[in-house]
């Protein structure tokens, strides 16, 4: 099991555009993604569920993996929330 | 006329430019209510691969379109699928539907429903236009998975009748390609909204839409008589037989379909009668089957607008992902010429996730240039992807919403580092690209002297131009009247932009609706303009008129016209020379 902290920098939070942006890279992985804020835990190859979390800015968020390829999981999507969603000049 | 086939007006907002008429269909949506069953433990197992089949034939579906739309339309445009397949495949979420159905002893069907109506409920209320997009994908996809569970036989909308003008609630992108394929002349909708999906493929296919027309699927009835306006929004329903003979006078070409219309124009550019060939040129929004047809027709593109791949994707695109596109569209139109348009965007567009926050009046606020100039890195990212797909030196740069010299040199300086930033890389690029910038605001119109000596054309935007100078939103249905590119001061702007072209010897072009008025096109010809670029819906206007005029009674009406002060003389004056044509 591997894990890691990212927070969400984007104005309008984790809506649409970067929850399906997630779904799409944590899909890649083999590895089981789940994503947890605030002791809530939702499956982050979910799109339904990612949605759900509604996941607003300045949230703390932990990025869970369980499975063959879970550092390299972690790494790429904790980054990939870190830069607000490859967006950095969008922020 | 009966009280059955009584006229009135209906009010929409236009969302794919063009005139249609035709006979109405409207179409129904069957949507029964969900039925709730109770089934036993033994039927559970059942349930399952009932909704596991649902789901597999709904996926079988969307990639059917999304391949179709992908060879019909174009890659960026078969993506608006991508969001309802992520939805369709979404597993986790069916985990948790088919541990409902076990908990509840309940029905696929119902279960289903309710969890999606669940999760969506409070988004259906969210200020992203985004987030709202999403919602209708959702049920676009819950539709669909009902669908194949009721095992129902689908309404074949190939079967429904050929050339009508279809009329519906709401379409789905998928439905819209569908009525594409039936021959609809014209789509009308009581929802929807201009940006949306459904919009972007009918505009893709340039099928005329009008949307968010109240009522619209329940005022009209299958068999009226309609007259559809794409570009103002106006519906009239069982017109009068001189609202419809003028109709059919006007535009007998409009029988057919605009892709068919387009593929009969002339293989030549349009010559005047005393010899003059005036170019023509198309605006775009996205790739498409017109790139080929309008190539094959020696039309180029006067103004290719970006902007779709923002709203397309949400975000700022790859620099990689806009080369693929630009290179594709230079490639499509050589020898034509292609006119790029950076990123034009306002608040209104934007998405708030990129952290532009709600402005009270966007069309006065931060857009254009102004967006592009404070994040560099996108300008510039732009503009290089822009000079890769240069190397057939067909493509020119065209910059937005410019108000101001110092913003021209601003953009300029940025252009030229990319430029070098290229070349250290030895990637190769057209170094003497024309760059040039539109006349929109009427600062820009005023000093066009100025900035004329700066760059390589100009491009009139007479649709801002003429909401700028009047003070008035081309889309407030209260300002209709009001609003009119051929109102004297706008005529005055426009003739101010000519002069300052000739003085330092640059082409004009005028790229907005008045390029593709039967009316205006006279006039513009006689002030000087060189090239007309309009929404390939109305091109056969230009191919009409400009054959039966001299260049030398243009010059001379236009003299006239300038010296007209209202309106309405204008007008009059611009009907008669058009009446008078042979």
């Amino acid at each position: 099991m591997e894990q890691g902290n990212a927070q969400v920098i984007n104005r309008l939070g984790m809506h649409a555009r970067p929850a399906a942006m997630f779904v799409s890279h944590a899909s890649r992985f083999k590895a089981d993604v789940f994503i947890e804020k605030n002791g809530l835990r939702v499956n982050g190859k979910s799109i339904m569920g990612v949605m759900m979390l509604a996941a607003e800015m300045g949230s703390k968020l932990t990025i869970i993996a369980e499975g063959e390829d879970e550092k390299e999981a972690v790494a790429t999507l904790v980054d990939l929330v870190q830069t607000g969603f490859g967006d950095l000049k969008n922020l | 006329m009966t009280e059955t086939t009584k006229r009135f007006i209906l009010k929409g907002t236009p969302a794919s430019s063009g005139l249609a008429y035709g006979e109405a269909r409207v179409i129904y949506r069957w949507r029964h209510a969900v039925e709730e069953r109770a089934i036993t433990g033994a039927e559970v197992e059942k349930e399952y691969s009932r909704l596991d089949n649902a789901i597999a034939r709904t996926l079988e579906e969307l990639g059917e379109y999304r391949r179709s739309a992908g060879q019909k339309i174009g890659g960026p445009v078969a993506r608006i699928f991508d969001s309802q397949i992520l939805i369709a495949s979404d597993q986790d979420f069916l985990r948790k539907v088919k541990s409902e159905i076990r908990k509840t002893r309940k029905n696929s069907e119902y279960i289903y429903s309710m969890m999606v109506e669940k999760n969506i409920m409070p988004l259906r209320r969210s200020e992203d236009e985004y987030m709202r997009q999403m919602v209708l994908d959702i049920e676009a996809v819950l539709h669909r998975v009902l669908h194949f569970l009721a095992g129902e036989s689908e309404p074949d909308l190939s079967k429904f009748a050929k050339d009508r003008i279809f009329v519906g609630k709401i379409f789905t992108p998928a439905e819209v390609l569908s009525l594409y394929e039936c021959g609809a002349r014209a789509i009308i909708t009581t929802g929807g909204s201009p940006n949306s999906h459904m919009a972007l493929i009918a505009r893709s296919l340039i099928i005329p839409t009008v949307i968010d027309a109240r009522r619209a699927h329940l005022r009209i009835r299958s068999g009226d008589q309609l007259i559809v306006d794409g570009d103002s929004g106006q519906i009239i329903v069982n017109p009068s037989e001189v609202e419809w003979k003028r109709a059919v006078k006007a535009s007998p070409k409009l029988r057919e379909l605009p892709l068919t219309r387009l593929k009969k124009l002339p293989k030549v550019s349009p010559v005047t009668k005393d010899n003059v060939t005036i170019d023509v040129a198309a605006n775009i929004n996205l790739p498409g089957p017109l790139d080929r047809i309008l190539s094959n027709h020696k039309i180029g593109v006067g103004l290719y607008r970006t902007e779709f791949f923002y709203l397309q994707q949400g975000k700022f695109p790859s620099e990689d992902s806009q080369f693929d596109i630009y290179d594709s569209i230079a490639e499509s139109y050589y020898p034509q010429s292609v006119v790029i348009r950076t990123f034009d965007l306002g608040s209104d567009k934007i998405n708030h996730a990129d952290n532009y926050g709600k402005e009270d009046n966007p069309a006065l606020g931060w857009r254009g240039i102004r967006i592009t100039l404070e994040k560099p890195q996108i300008f510039k990212e732009q503009i290089r992807a822009i000079l890769k797909a240069s190397t057939r030196k067909n493509v020119k740069i065209l910059l937005p919403m410019i108000t101001d010299i110092s913003e021209l040199k601003k953009a300029l300086a940025l252009i030229r580092r990319s430029m070098a930033e290229l070349k250290r890389k030895s990637i190769d690029f057209d170094e003497k690209i024309p760059v040039g910038i539109m006349i929109e605001v009427p600062s820009a119109a005023i000093s066009a002297d100025t900035l004329a000596g700066k760059v390589s054309f100009l491009s009139i935007g007479s649709n801002d131009l003429t909401q700028y100078t009047l003070a008035a939103d081309r889309d407030n249905k209260k300002l209709v009247r009001i609003f009119n590119p051929l109102h004297p001061a706008v005529l005055r702007l426009i003739k101010m932009t000519v002069d300052a072209g000739k003085k330092h010897n640059i082409p004009i072009t005028v790229c907005g609706e008045m390029s593709g008025d039967a009316l205006a096109i006279p006039l513009l010809i006689g002030l000087g303009i060189d090239e007309l670029s309009m929404n390939p819906s109305r091109l056969h206007n230009a191919y009409n008129v400009i054959p039966r005029l001299t260049v030398a009674s243009a010059k001379k009406l236009a003299n006239e016209i300038m010296k007209l002060n209202n309106l309405k003389d204008i007008e009059g004056r611009l009907l008669e020379f058009n009446l008078a044509l042979e």
